[in-house]
């Protein structure tokens, strides 16, 4: 178990609900992944007459903690407006900040993420803000009232995979009490692991899961490198070196070894 | 009475508060079918669900009213 805002949860990965091939698939891979913790979001009722209401009732009985997203919105006091919408709907005090500065890459917008931070907190929100790697926004994000991070491997629905590994371990050696997670970008299972083997305390993917050719088992395959990574981290991994050094033990060679040919050349 | 409702252009009876304009949804003829789950801004401010009653539609008024989705 480990602790995430207020909740005790068991698993590190955080799984989103969208893309999924039909709700049945969404519902099987959710349950694959094992993970806790489930992203949605709020949108028009469809002109179709859909009102969310069968995905709603279907997401309840998995009985997960769910995080709504402010996904689409540009700034600052639309997501606000969205996050108390949210509140009330989904009726938790968790909340997703996403706000988009940039349409072509989906990079967040790190001065309206701030500002809608300060406003959320202070109306009692936990908010869980995606952003990028960048130190000071971290820091500042934290200092608004932050405990979790949620900087990008990559952009939305790339798999990429982690693209700045070194601004990703800094952020980690430089901010120990965060709880961090990886959110986007994530394309496969080693990528999922990498975070977790680096020390992120989770990662949070969607799109690599749902538009697997079969969700249901690549969810489960996430999982799995999720909890491989984080018991990575905590056994320690060996410092990297760059000569070779054999694992066998050298003493007690056999005479073979010893002819002159065997000898190292330089 | 005229207000946008989700981006679409509809005739309300007038003097409606949001309480009574919601309750009206329930009739056949309805614009739209209410949802079973929503929340509501009116004029891209939140509404709570507990001020309905106090909250006058004004002719114009734009109103969004959002249901849960999957996401990401």
């Amino acid at each position: 178990m480990w602790k995430i805002a207020d909740r005790e949860v068991s698993s590190r990965l955080l799984i989103g609900s969208a893309l999924y091939p039909s709700p049945e698939i969404m519902c099987n891979a959710i349950k694959a992944s094992q993970s806790d913790i489930v992203t949605v979001s709020l949108r028009r009722q469809s002109v179709d007459g859909a009102d969310g209401e069968s995905f709603w009732q279907l997401l309840k009985s998995l009985d997960l903690n769910i995080l709504p997203n402010t996904a689409g919105c540009h700034s600052a006091k639309e997501a606000i407006t969205t996050a108390l919408m949210a509140r009330e709907l989904f009726g938790t005090h968790w909340i997703k900040l996403e706000i988009i500065g940039d349409d072509y890459s989906l990079q967040p917008d790190p001065f309206a993420l701030l500002e809608a931070t300060k406003e959320l907190v202070a109306q009692g929100f936990e908010v869980f803000p995606y952003c990028t790697d960048d130190l000071v926004l971290c820091e500042k994000l934290m200092s608004a009232g932050c405990q979790i991070l949620m900087p990008w491997g990559a952009p939305i629905g790339t798999g990429k995979g982690l693209i700045n590994p070194y601004a990703l371990r800094k952020l980690r050696q430089r901010l120990p009490e965060a709880t961090l997670i990886v959110d986007a970008g994530i394309g496969a299972p080693s990528h999922a692991s990498q975070a977790m083997e680096m020390g992120f305390d989770g990662v949070l993917l969607n799109t690599a899961v749902a538009q697997a050719n079969n969700p249901e088992s690549m969810a489960k395959a996430m999982g799995l490198a999720v909890s491989a990574g984080r018991l990575a981290y905590e056994a320690g991994l060996m410092p990297e070196q760059d000569t070779a050094q054999p694992s066998t033990p050298t003493l007690g060679t056999p005479f073979w070894h010893h002819y002159p040919e065997h000898e190292p050349t330089r | 009475m005229n207000i946008v409702l989700n981006g679409k252009a509809v005739e309300i009876p007038e003097t409606a508060n949001l309480q009574a304009f919601f309750e009206s949804l329930n009739n056949e003829d309805a614009a739209i079918t209410l949802p079973r789950q929503f929340a509501v801004a009116v004029n891209a401010q939140f509404v709570p669900r507990s001020q309905y009653p106090n909250i006058i539609l004004q002719e114009g008024d734009d109103l969004e009213l959002l249901v849960p989705m999957q996401g990401g």
